[in-house]
């Protein structure tokens, strides 16, 4: 009785302390990087740019200072932090509404979608502007096809909604796997596979606002809806016979989780395993009811692509494709979860 | 009872919640009115010259010269050649480091070994801003698409062409030469190609179509793949200047090919890159399935010539390269000039004398032994001797 009420006190505490774990993890980012900028520094400008009166007339840092950390490290912490969220949070929904510990983010072949538009904008040289609404119009296009593809099926639901967007997804793999193949090989070739790794390295305000604005509507309907994939993941009979409509709730589900990741891999490329394993490790901290876990995944996904691009762009003169960190890192703690389950089988308890 | 002890378990949760909650939100905020400031952009050097780049951006360089960035391919070898500055290269990439390998460059300058390793970025595609800011260059060098994000702070950056055409040739060794200092230079080098030009089109353009020969330049890849330079790279630009034709008359930049679709063009001459992963064009001759092919038979397989650079063509070797393709293709009508041709090009743009081994070297004499008609270019031979 007293273990099982303090696992509930953990629980509740646990979220809001990844919150505040996760406001010392931006301001420590925020003086982390290439370029040296004492903290000490990194607190006056932040102070000076969110209260612009209040700093002094003439600032005691150089303009390469402010330009490091207003321009280069806040944009990008912002983004990682806004692409975390939005990965982390699409896992625990889909993991929850599939009954699945194995599903990840891209569950209808969006990420194919974006590559492919990306890539083809690179193939023509288009402004990184361009490569951008190319990659989201490209994700958009995939749910759509998927959608399309899936209502031809008769009484297919969902799973005839997976299938075809394992179909989307495997044409336009083929497409940007073509592309690749047409591409210079010296100079547009190495662009797409490093812009396919995945990485923050180009952040600024207008990439922001684009993962930003599908982020929030997405996100807050998927808190929003929190609760009702509690009840979905107790399977569909029950969760019907409580008064769910479980097939529409499920489309909801998946159009706004292919929406933000559509928007996350136009920003930054290809940043796999964060929607996959993060849930897992909320799972352990707060418990598998989704009013917290779904918070909780979105906190702690946040954190770990933050601390991966740290990593990224500060352990050497180049940009690590912050892809192949999530990858490396996320396929051996994977490993690992799934050594210990197997003695209890994949449970959510 | 129970409800009483969950109630006081609740008191010191909510405020945990509470406070820990409004943290975050209070720093979100925060962050969302500091990331909503107008950017601000490092200053432009007052009384720096002005340079406008392939993009017709005009770039202010500070004066003196703090130095250039080279973060674009292979071309770095075109920078030493355009500038003759070897000392004004601050930082570069792992490729054009590595492209410079087995060259002679390191001979003629001997200030590129000294570029520092923590200066060398391994490629201009995910170039890391901050390292960019802190090696204070004059000018950073690159891709037109890869430019924005190093715009965007202000950092004096230099979009160089990248399309395979002799134009950009001029237009980038202009900007090297200019940003460098040395303007007058590039205006030099440019005049000298132009009239090295001049000289072997004097001897060829009268040729009628059926004198051309048909070329395929090709790269053997590692995995023994075949890349093919198609109809509208600068080799085969190269290829009609030096009275041949590109055998593969469709198609993309640099297509990958089969052998078998090879066979069907039919090429009379086939060119080694010399970055293949086989080097002797007389292994590509003896080996199947090249062995089956007419040029391969006739002896016709030619490793390029190394050049100063490691094979790589520009302002200085592109000449070069067409004379020898011209002597290749048309022995009778042109005398064998090269070797000669070339020591003094290098002596006259470059202050550099080459030795006769480095002469060896540049012409890929080795790489081509038993080849029909290479005799012409070794250090004893006039002659065109078939093997």
């Amino acid at each position: 009785m007293t273990a099982s009420r303090s696992l509930v006190a953990f629980r509740r505490m646990a979220e809001p302390a990844l919150g505040v774990v996760l406001v010392i993890l931006v301001l420590l980012s925020l003086c982390i990087g290439v370029y040296p900028v004492a903290p000490g520094t990194v607190a006056r400008i932040l102070l000076a740019l969110v209260f612009p009166g209040a700093g002094p007339e003439i600032p005691s840092w150089s303009e390469a200072e402010q330009v490091t950390v207003q321009v280069i490290r806040l944009p990008r912490i912002m983004l990682a932090l806004s692409a975390g969220m939005g990965l982390g949070m699409s896992g625990a929904a889909l993991q929850g509404m599939m009954r699945n510990p194995l599903v990840g983010p891209d569950l209808v072949g969006v990420s194919p979608g974006a590559a492919c538009g990306g890539v083809l904008a690179i193939l023509f040289d288009w402004p990184p502007a361009a490569i951008v609404t190319c990659a989201f119009a490209g994700g958009v296009l995939a749910l759509i096809l998927a959608s399309g593809l899936a209502r031809l099926a008769k009484n297919g639901g969902v799973l005839a909604l997976i299938l075809a967007g394992v179909i989307v997804g495997a044409f336009f793999s083929a497409v940007h796997g073509l592309v690749q193949y047409l591409a210079d090989p010296e100079t547009k070739l190495p662009s797409m596979v490093y812009w396919l790794m995945g990485s923050f390295a180009d952040a600024n305000q207008r990439k922001v606002v684009i993962l930003g604005v599908p982020l929030i509507v997405g996100g807050s309907l998927l808190l929003l809806l929190r609760w009702r994939i509690n009840l979905l993941s107790l399977g569909d009979l029950d969760a019907a016979s409580l008064g769910i409509p479980v097939e529409r709730l499920r489309w909801l589900i998946i159009v706004l989780v292919s929406l933000i990741v559509s928007a996350q891999v136009s920003v930054s490329g290809i940043v796999g395993w964060v929607g996959m394993i993060v849930p897992h490790f909320a799972r352990m901290l707060v418990g598998p009811d989704h009013r917290r876990l779904v918070p909780a995944s979105a906190l702690l996904g946040a954190g770990f692509l933050l601390i991966m691009d740290d990593l990224a762009r500060s352990i050497a003169n180049q940009e690590i494709p912050i892809g192949l960190l999530t990858a490396a890192i996320g396929t051996p703690i994977f490993a690992i979860l799934f050594w210990k389950s197997q003695a209890k089988g994949w449970t959510h308890e | 009872m129970a409800t009483g002890q969950l109630a006081k378990d609740r008191g010191p949760h909510m405020a945990w919640r509470v406070l820990s909650w409004t943290l975050v939100a209070m720093t979100g905020l925060a962050l969302a009115i500091a990331l909503a400031r107008p950017p601000i952009r490092l200053a432009e050097p007052s009384g720096g010259r002005q340079i406008e780049d392939s993009r017709h951006r005009t770039i202010s360089v500070a004066t003196p010269f703090p130095g250039s960035m080279l973060l674009f391919p292979p071309l770095m070898a075109e920078y030493f050649l355009a500038t003759a500055a070897p000392e004004t290269v601050l930082a570069t990439t792992s490729i054009n480091r590595a492209s410079l390998d087995g060259g002679l460059l390191d001979s003629v300058f001997p200030g590129i070994g000294k570029l520092a390793a923590n200066r060398t970025f391994p490629t201009p595609h995910a170039v890391n801003l901050e390292a960019a800011m802190a090696a204070r260059p004059g000018a950073i060098f690159i891709m037109a698409w890869l430019a924005p994000p190093l715009d965007a702070i202000g950092l004096p950056t230099v979009a160089v062409g990248s399309a395979p055409r002799e134009e950009m040739i001029f237009a980038n060794a202009q900007l090297f030469a200019k940003t460098a200092g040395r303007p007058d230079r590039a205006a030099t080098l440019i005049r000298a190609y132009q009239q090295a030009m001049t000289d072997v089109a004097g001897e060829v353009e009268a040729l009628g179509d059926k004198e051309r020969p048909s070329l395929l330049d090709l790269t053997i890849m590692a995995d023994g793949g075949i890349r093919v330079q198609g109809p509208q790279s600068l080799s085969s630009r190269l290829m009609a200047r030096a009275g041949g034709r590109n055998a593969l008359t469709s198609g993309i930049s640099a297509p990958r090919l089969s052998a078998e679709h090879i066979l069907s063009l039919n090429p009379d001459v086939i060119l080694l890159a010399p970055n293949s992963a086989t080097t002797s064009a007389k292994t590509v001759a003896d080996t199947a399935p090249w062995n089956i092919f007419p040029a391969s038979r006739h002896s016709r397989v030619y490793r390029q010539p190394n050049g100063i650079a490691s094979g790589l063509g520009g302002i200085i070797e592109s000449p070069l390269e067409v004379r020898w393709l011209a002597e290749l293709l048309h022995p009778d009508r042109l005398a064998p000039r090269l070797r000669g041709l070339m020591a003094e090009t290098y002596r006259g743009n470059l202050q550099f004398s080459p030795s006769e081994d480095q002469l060896d070297h540049a012409l890929a004499i080795e790489e081509n032994r038993g080849m029909a008609r290479y005799q012409r270019f070794a250090r004893t031979g006039t002659s065109d001797v078939h093997p």
